[in-house]
């Protein structure tokens, strides 16, 4: 049984945002406007999906979760954080949380906490790299 | 080995340490405190609370100690897929039954469908303060989840003469339906289409 359809279908005020393994679909119900943003264009290459897309709206952020990325844009639908998770931990879905910390569920693992000071200095080191 | 090199290579190794420390989350399973390794959903409550969505009940988290909520504490399911935090700040639990849920203080509201099917959770839209659950198109009231039979009955009878109205196989297309404001969207060929719930076009 799936848990969600799978192109799944969010309602914040007047956008409606549609998401599906390919993209993210978002609709402004009064001006009438589209943006489709392609996972591809965002460097990001998942395998197909059809039960786990979540999309939350949280401190004027948008947070999107797809098997193995949690994705943050801001009220403009702009892309401001990408988190990628290791394949092996098999995430289907993560939030950020008002501290910074990222928690990400998997179906067999439990949850896998990214406290903000471990996220801070594996980005720091990557920007080092 | 020199006092300098003895340095460096201490604080390489310190760096190492740390950043493989950086890389590597700390993991919650059923080994440490958790009632299932088979988690759905994570939500974060007005308080900085954190929740999770099993199937094994409802699973709260201080920050050093899980608590199960399940049936014996008031739950009507115990597989619990779906969390969400609406504008009221109240906790909404939801799960494939006719019983969805919010928690306030620990303790379990239940309100039933008012049609008395039992519904699975999907997306929910909060707009202008309303709770609706797409699944068959319930919107609370404060005290039951009310089907809107309008929405439904349209949505799954009238979708095809829409598209037909118009030449469109809405296979072909990405389509979906603002059951709020009675709208379709439909995308073809990279083109927005808007139509009225009569299949009049209101923008393309």
């Amino acid at each position: 049984m799936s848990r969600r359809d799978s192109q799944s279908a969010y309602r914040f005020g007047n956008l409606f945002i549609l998401i599906n393994d390919k993209g993210i679909i978002v609709i402004n119900t009064i001006a009438h406007t589209l943006k489709h943003i392609a996972f591809k264009d965002l460097n990001i290459f998942i395998q197909p999906f059809d039960t786990n897309q979540k999309c939350v709206f949280v401190n004027n952020t948008y947070q999107i979760s797809v098997p193995n990325y949690l994705l943050i844009f801001n009220a403009g639908f702009e892309l401001i954080e990408k988190h990628p998770f290791p394949e092996a931990l098999e995430i289907h879905h993560a939030f950020k949380d008002s501290r910074g910390h990222i928690w990400a569920c998997s179906f067999k693992k439990g949850i896998f906490l990214y406290t903000a000071a471990q996220l801070r200095t594996l980005y720091y080191l990557k920007g080092k790299k | 080995m020199s006092f300098k090199t003895t340095v460096i290579t201490i604080l390489i190794y310190f760096y190492a340490a740390c950043g493989a420390t950086a890389q590597e989350p700390t993991n919650y399973s059923a080994k440490n405190g958790l009632p299932t390794n088979h988690v759905y959903d994570v939500q974060e409550d007005k308080d900085g609370v954190m929740w999770f969505a099993t199937n094994r009940g409802l699973v709260k988290f201080d920050g050093k100690n899980f608590k199960a909520f399940t049936i014996k504490e008031g739950l009507p399911n115990n597989d619990v897929w779906e969390l969400y935090l609406d504008g009221k700040k109240r906790l909404w639990v939801f799960s494939k039954s006719r019983y969805q849920s919010y928690v306030l203080n620990d303790s379990i509201y239940n309100f039933a469908t008012s049609d008395g099917k039992t519904i699975s959770p999907a997306p929910i839209y909060e707009v202008d303060n309303a709770l609706w659950l797409r699944a068959g198109y319930y919107k609370f009231d404060g005290a039951e989840f009310k089907v809107q039979n309008d929405y439904a009955t349209f949505y799954h009878g009238g979708s095809q003469q829409v598209f037909q109205k118009h030449g469109l196989n809405a296979e072909a297309a990405a389509v979906s339906y603002d059951f709020i404001f009675n709208q379709y969207f439909l995308i073809k060929d990279g083109e927005l289409w808007f139509l009225n719930a009569d299949g009049t076009v209101l923008k393309k």
